[in-house]
């Protein structure tokens, strides 16, 4: 039996699934301080822009190696970002939904104004990309298949998060004001900066998220095209189908990007892939409809906190 | 009186002239001249033909958009999903043209029919979810967003250009000539902008003095003394997300159906809707209703505005996106009123040290 | 009594309109059970708030140990070594026992909690305290009881010398209760000092060392619980005021309107909020039910208005019954509800006083037809509820949250009798009114009353339920415990209050 497909459908699948892993673990972090980042698009189309911008910058100087500054690069924009859009929340008590839609809308028009004005019309950088770990040849078809940093950290994240959030204080902290902000507060927790630090390492992994689609996997950001491969909302997806818990939600997140491999592995049609790509959002739906009374989501997610 | 209307529009005042601000921004920042694409966009959207048919054409599905944002949101509840139910309002509208051929007049209005009802129907899933389920509609708004966009896509693939009475090499469905909307005299566009305005009016009328409207905006306000005087705030969030979901449908039928500058075809749904998932219509419908400050009236001339800067932008040589940008601007400040006040005020100024 | 550890000295706190504390004395000894008893509206609860730096004090000083300290917020109040087990717990329900003991006071090494140090040190206070709990427990898996011990640990682990336990039984069964009062024996052994805030006569007896009775903002009087029995302690904590004057007709009950038998109900903090309590409510009386708050009064009221389910017992006005109604359906017969907090339950605040008086209504022909309201006809009606009770508006078109609590009020009550209700259910109908406005609203109790409705009077304030009360009821743990009729001395109901059962 031939198995190509199957180790075309893994490779792939794997391949889809890092951004959507890397963002999913970030607003895994943030909604667990009751924090619902609906601006996860801009959260990382900006930093990957970022990404692409410092990857060209640094070229010159650094060689193959100015990739590794738009990692650098891509993590501090999407902290930045964060920290403006939860600062604004807590302490000025903006809408978080609100602000969410305004960042992803800003962020296509932003990014796609940018990009037309730096690079060419087509908005084609020719960075470096983040060298692989290693590579497998001939598995199948005299694939190459490469196993990025990245997908590296995508399997090790998840028991970080696990530990950062379970082990520290801060994620003692984080989990706290992402439950009962007020208990929190009565031990003497600042909900406001807790709900900060939580945006902002989640918009970190975001930009990382997005980094991988600009310096690593497939390094082409054009404009028109860039909402439809910046898996935001597969992330967003993948936090509500995974549960909250960080290995669910990896696993989660692995299936969604094998699911989008379906498409070309399959070689279906361009017409029925449309509805390969729905199936996680009908997942999600469905799990929100079935077991939202057995799902745990933060209790005080979404719900603004205010000092009495 | 007249005082009291100024004063409540001066947030949105100010969230539209930081939105203008910061795109002169980034377009100095570009070493070009606001001042002047500003004035060419103007100009051009509201002197020529061309530029007046295109600001009306965006208008209705502007103020349609914001209706089903905003009635929903008088019950409390999010419905971010207005471009899905736009989406397969339309190709709902879209597939009964092509496969049941019915006689004029009857044939459009059947077509307008399905689209409200599909638009409904969508909208319905996350009202319940909500309701009966404690499942956020700020989340499955978004879901069923995607969910619509590649069904839609789906069907206009394989189902509709297969179907379609003119083969076209752009992908798209010329309608027959008696399912389409009727054009407006001068302009080149279809009479949706009046039925726009209309259902404005009326979803005024529906909030403010009937029945049905007030248990919606009671709902919104203060759920638990109206369940405490027998309103069932469960059932009337769902009523009015289907009756948002509707509106919504309407708007994709009128994108569809509507001849003339460059419609009547399918494929303009894809331009409007499908394509540009955060730029598309439904976003836009968001922000035209925040700076409305969600009221239905008011939304008509916030419509205007936002209609006249996607209009002009052709004429200014600019692409599209800086609008967009704009509007993500103009949206953060009209979430926090506070922002506003902030920038205008000393009391503010303590505030940030 | 031992050294001093506290003493609060001419406490004075006022909020708009009201004198909650008035020159409050307070002096706790050093280890010993301080109780402090008094019914609701006492000023209990504002004393010990702002000794834990949740209010600020307008006049008076606190002293710890003879010196004077200013506490400005709860960090002070936990730095001086004082510690608040609130009524409402304030544990996260998915953090575990021991998280929720550490939270805020980790210890920890670079930022990671360091796990081995926290679990010996909240052993050492679980062993010291004599508490027995599972410290890997999700908290939200605890029964009450064990949640009240997270919570006395956590005060104990920020190192609290005075713990002050606010009604620390209200939601505890006999038995939790009775754990209870072993640790707090061990506790006070061990040296701590433990200010004990009750309305439970059996509990004060037991528990404490002395015993500070306040009533409305004063102390009443402070004594040793070895001198103290139950007559002394009911008559201190339930004085009268001057009896208000109503215009009462002859008591003539008619047709019973409300027959409530065996009636349970399940709560959010207690399996059985109403434990099989029956009674009656006739036409032309006012029933009241008296109790201390928290007793099962909201489930009550709930059950009756269909805005709960009971899980057993049958409710029915007149001969229907209703305990599977919506609540449309019950207003429909001819029932006025006038719920516990206007600002929350009754009126919405974004609302015009013109709209907030057809609520519930709009579907009424008066008010509308074919779904299109009248607007002239609503706004008549409420130009007549203004005028017909006294309603201080600056118009109809002003939003009710621009309202005065008493003009608020007065509008619920107006809409609810204009539907000239056979039963009028008043739910603390006066809690937070000014003077004439509380004189105001229990006239038109009375008047309606004497015009044949039965009147079903819910009330905290035992004031209210003596002056205007046919028959009261008293509610007790989810029972009524006793029935009294018009005239029962004040010490009967400030025993029953408390939870001793008529001799």
């Amino acid at each position: 039996m031939d198995l190509t497909w199957l180790i075309l459908l893994a490779a792939f699948g794997l391949e889809n699934a890092v951004p959507i892993g890397l963002a999913a673990q970030g607003e895994l972090i943030t909604e667990k301080s009751g924090i619902l980042n609906i601006g996860i698009y801009g959260g990382m189309a900006i930093p990957a822009f970022a990404a692409a911008a410092a990857d060209l910058a640094f070229g010159p100087v650094l060689g193959g190696g100015s990739a590794y500054m738009g990692l650098l690069a891509a993590m501090a924009t999407g902290a930045g970002l964060n920290f403006v859009f939860a600062y604004l929340s807590t302490k000025i008590h903006i809408d978080q939904v609100i602000a969410g839609i305004g960042i992803n809308i800003f962020a296509v028009g932003i990014t796609a104004v940018f990009l037309q004005r730096y690079y060419t019309v087509d908005g084609t950088p020719n960075g470096n990309t983040v060298a692989p770990l290693f590579s497998i040849t001939g598995l199948a078809q005299n694939l190459r298949i490469s196993i990025s940093p990245l997908m590296a950290a995508m399997f090790l994240l998840p028991i970080l998060v696990y530990l950062f959030l379970g082990r520290t204080k801060l994620g003692l902290h984080i989990r706290a004001v992402g439950e009962n902000p007020k208990a929190a507060e009565a031990a003497g927790v600042d909900v406001a900066w807790v709900r900060i630090a939580a945006t902002a390492i989640g918009g970190m992994l975001l930009g990382l998220g997005g980094a991988y689609l600009t310096v690593d996997f497939n390094p082409n950001f054009v404009p028109d095209y860039a909402q439809a491969i910046f898996p935001a909302f597969i992330a967003l997806a993948a936090v509500i189908a995974g549960g909250w818990k960080p290995g669910y939600v990896l696993a989660v997140s692995i299936l969604f990007g094998v699911t989008e491999a379906l498409r070309p592995v399959l070689a279906v049609s361009s017409a029925q892939g449309y509805l390969f790509t729905t199936l996680p959002y009908i997942v999600t739906v469905i799990v929100l409809g079935i077991a939202s009374k057995r799902l745990r989501p933060p209790a005080a997610l979404a719900l603004p906190y205010k000092k009495e | 009186m007249l005082t009291g209307v100024l004063k409540s529009a001066v947030p949105s005042l100010v969230a539209l002239a930081l939105g203008l601000l910061v795109a002169s921004a980034v377009m100095l920042a570009f070493g070009e001249d606001p001042v002047g694409i500003f004035s060419a966009l103007f100009r051009g959207a509201l002197t020529t033909q061309f530029g007046q048919s295109s600001v009306l054409n965006y208008m209705y599905s502007y103020i349609l958009l914001a209706l089903a944002f905003l009635l929903p949101g008088k019950a409390g509840i999010w419905n971010i999903g207005g471009q899905g139910q736009a989406i397969l309002g339309g190709v709902a509208a879209a597939l009964l043209v092509e496969f049941v051929a019915l006689p004029p007049v009857v044939w459009p209005l059947a077509a307008i029919v399905v689209a409200i009802l599909t638009g409904a129907a969508w909208a319905a899933i996350c009202g319940l979810l909500e309701a009966y389920r404690n499942a956020s509609a700020i989340v499955t708004t978004i879901m069923t967003n995607f969910i619509a966009a590649n069904l839609a896509t789906f069907i206009l693939y394989y189902v509709l250009i297969p179907k379609a009475h003119v083969p076209s090499f752009y992908n798209e469905v010329d309608f027959p000539a008696g399912a389409t909307l009727l054009t407006l005299p001068y302009f080149t566009t279809s009479i949706m902008i009046i039925v726009a305005v209309l259902v404005a009016v009326g979803t005024a009328f529906f909030l403010s003095r009937t029945t049905l409207g007030y248990k919606i905006r009671a709902t919104g306000l203060g759920s638990r003394p109206a369940e405490s005087k027998g309103i069932n705030p469960r059932t009337t969030k769902v009523i009015a997300m289907i009756i948002g979901g509707g509106i919504a449908g309407l708007a994709g039928a009128g994108a569809v159906m509507s001849v003339g500058h460059g419609c009547g075809t399918v494929a303009c749904y894809q331009d409007g809707f499908a394509s540009g998932w955060f730029g598309g219509f439904g976003f836009a419908g968001i922000a035209v209703a925040l700076v409305a400050v969600n009221d239905p009236l008011a939304s008509i001339f916030s419509a205007v505005f936002f209609s006249i800067l996607a209009a002009g932008m052709p004429f200014a040589y600019q692409n599209i996106y800086i609008v967009w940008a704009m509007q993500g601007i103009i949206i953060i400040f009209m979430a926090a009123p506070e922002l506003s006040r902030m920038i205008l005020t000393q009391r503010g100024k303590r505030k940030w040290t | 009594m031992n050294e001093t550890m506290l003493r609060m000295a001419g406490i004075r706190k006022t909020f708009p309109g009201v004198v909650a504390l008035d020159g409050v004395d307070l002096t706790v000894g050093q280890g010993e059970v301080m109780g402090i008893l008094g019914e609701n509206g006492a000023g209990k609860s504002t004393l010990m708030n702002i000794l834990y730096g949740l209010y600020t004090m307008d006049a008076g000083t606190i002293e710890m140990q003879g010196k004077k300290v200013h506490i400005r917020n709860s960090a002070d109040a936990i730095g001086l070594g004082l510690g608040m087990v609130h009524q409402a717990f304030t544990l996260v329900p998915n953090l575990t026992v021991m998280e929720n003991i550490i939270l805020g006071s980790e210890p920890s090494r670079a930022g990671v909690v360091d796990r081995g140090r926290a679990r010996a040190q909240v052993l050492a206070l679980v062993k010291q305290v004599g508490l027995d709990i599972d410290l890997d427990t999700m908290a939200e898996d605890l029964p009450t009881g064990f949640k009240q011990r997270v919570e006395i640990l956590k005060a104990l682990h920020r190192g609290a010398k005075v713990l002050i336990l606010d009604e620390p039984t209200a939601v505890l069964t006999p038995i939790e209760a009775e754990e209870l009062f072993k640790s707090v024996r061990r506790l006070t052994q061990g040296g701590s000092t433990v200010i004990f805030i009750t309305h439970k006569l059996k509990e004060v007896m037991a528990i404490t060392n002395r015993i500070t009775i306040m009533r409305r903002g004063k102390v009443v009087t402070t004594l040793d619980t070895k001198d103290a029995n139950f007559d002394v302690l009911a008559n201190a904590m339930v004085g009268r005021q001057v009896q208000r004057k109503f215009n009462f007709g002859p008591y003539k009950p008619g047709e019973l309107l409300l027959q409530v038998e065996g009636l349970r109900a399940a709560s959010k903090h207690k399996t059985e909020a109403l434990d099989g309590l029956s009674f009656s409510v006739n036409a032309g009386e006012i029933v009241g039910v008296a109790g201390v708050e928290g007793n099962g009064q909201t489930e009550l009221v709930e059950c009756i208005m269909g805005l709960m389910k009971p899980t057993g017992g049958a409710i029915r006005l007149g001969t229907k019954l209703i305990n599977k109604l919506p609540t449309s359906e019950v207003l429909k017969l001819s029932v006025g509800h006038v719920p516990e907090d206007r600002a929350l339950n009754g009126l919405i605040l974004d609302f015009s006083v013109a709209e907030n008086v057809v609520l519930g209504a709009t579907e009424s022909t008066d008010f509308s037809r074919r779904g299109v309201m009248a607007p002239r006809k609503i706004r008549d009606f409420a130009r007549k509820i203004v005028k017909l009770f006294n309603v201080s508006a600056a118009g109809i078109d002003v939003k009710a949250r621009n309202l005065s609590g008493g003009n608020q009020q007065k509008i619920i009550v107006g809409r609810e009798l204009a539907g000239q209700p056979h039963l009028l259910i008043a739910h603390q109908p006066t809690r937070g009114l000014d003077v004439a406005s509380t004189e105001y609203i229990q006239s038109l109790l009375v008047d309606s009353r004497n015009a044949g409705r039965g009147v079903l009077l819910v009330s905290a304030d035992f004031d209210e339920i003596l002056d205007l009360s046919d028959r009261i009821l008293v509610l007790y743990e989810g029972k009524i415990i006793g029935e009294l009729n018009r005239g029962a001395g004040i010490g009967e109901l400030g025993r029953l209050l408390g939870g001793i059962a008529a001799k």
